[in-house]
């Protein structure tokens, strides 16, 4: 199930942290409020907001822009023949005429995941697929893709097209160019937040599935996220210790979900989101320890 | 190939472009230098321009972006355009 719980003080609070999870902006969501916090006595708020959300199944599914991770909500039906049988229909010979010569001994797999881009010719715009019509690809399907776009994407760059495809958790993989290529990740990382878009839109047209997939250089994105969640755990220290709202500094929908993960176990804060795309930014907000609340226990 | 101004621009952007459409020999490329200014146009099958353009231009503009990256190595700078 794609659906995403969250619970919270209020229902929009509990909405922002969905949408943070789900790495998508509310127009990209469909958000049921399963509970709303009920007022207690002397007005204060007892139990809590609880929403779920989901990615909107769309009708035109071109979502896969969307710069988070993307989940759909059909679930695998094990009915990936179809997509199986396009993607040996054409082989891709002649491809890369214009390639540098290495590319074309760069490996079999560099072919292999493009091998299936015919697949929807005649089929119309994406446009008109509705979300029944998308066989859910198998995992090793996507990481095979992931390999050969992002094999030929490093071979074509001169580099020698070594990737490695982890299953990080259920249902994700993080596909890792090897080496420490700082071209591939770019000022702020933005060439590598565009060949993470890339790579998921063309996975997303040749193997369609719910497969979540992050895209890394040489180990970037996790030393990065390390360095995030050292950063939130400062300005949870901070905002605990001056017992006021720190505000950070506006994040991509990744990154304010790596701040929420991180600080969602430490006592004394929550966090929450704040403010409009591309200005999202997390909010670390000082909570008592709860001692004093009620008895409910 | 060997005589481009961008060569590694040219083949991420082949690679790129044929990624994303589904008639992967339709597409080519036209580069045209000026001084250290490179343009690159891009043709696709008609029905294919969607693919590489994307919603608000989301798959057009990735690809400029990892595409000036590769025109970094080459030296240059490039612009990208698609055409019909």
């Amino acid at each position: 199930m794609e659906w995403v719980s969250t619970t919270a003080k209020s229902v929009p609070e509990a909405i922002d942290l969905a949408l943070d999870n789900l790495g998508v902006d509310q127009a990209e969501a469909e958000i049921v409020v399963v509970e709303e916090p009920k007022q207690g006595l002397f007005g204060r708020v007892r139990g809590s907001a609880r929403v779920k959300a989901r990615v909107k199944p769309l009708e035109n599914e071109t979502k896969e822009s969307s710069n988070g991770r993307r989940r759909r909500n059909d679930k695998r039906r094990g009915n990936s023949s179809s997509n199986k049988n396009g993607r040996n229909r054409k082989p891709s010979s002649g491809r890369q005429q214009k390639a540098k010569p290495e590319e074309s001994k760069s490996n079999g797999q560099g072919s292999k995941g493009r091998s299936q881009r015919n697949r929807g010719k005649g089929r119309g715009p994406r446009q008109n697929r509705t979300e029944r019509d998308v066989p859910e690809s198998s995992l090793e399907e996507v990481s095979e893709h992931l390999t050969g776009f992002l094999s030929g994407l490093s071979t074509a760059f001169g580099f020698d097209g070594d990737v490695e495809v982890d299953e990080v958790e259920d249902n994700s993989v993080v596909a890792t160019i090897k080496g420490q290529h700082g071209l591939l990740v770019g000022p702020k990382g933005r060439t590598l937040d565009a060949i993470q878009e890339l790579s998921r839109m063309s996975a997303q047209r040749t193997v369609p599935s719910s497969v979540r997939i992050a895209v890394d250089v040489g180990g970037y994105r996790l030393r990065r996220n390390e360095a995030l969640e050292v950063f939130a755990i400062k300005a949870a220290d901070r905002a605990a210790t001056e017992s006021a709202d720190v505000e950070l500094e506006p994040m991509n929908s990744s990154d304010r979900k790596v701040i929420h993960n991180a600080l969602m176990e430490v006592d004394g804060v929550e966090t929450r989101s704040v403010g409009d795309e591309p200005r999202r930014r997390v909010v670390v907000v000082p909570v008592a320890v709860p001692k004093d609340v009620d008895e409910s226990e | 190939m060997s005589t481009s101004p961008a060569p590694t621009a040219e083949a991420v952007l082949l690679h790129l472009c044929q990624s994303m459409v589904s008639q992967p020999d339709d597409v080519s490329i036209e580069t045209t230098a000026d001084g250290d200014n490179v343009r690159l146009d891009v043709r696709v099958n008609q029905d294919d321009m969607g693919r590489v353009i994307g919603r608000r231009g989301r798959v057009a503009s990735a690809i400029r972006t990892v595409v000036g990256a590769a025109a970094a190595k080459d030296g240059v700078s490039t612009e990208v355009e698609f055409v019909e």
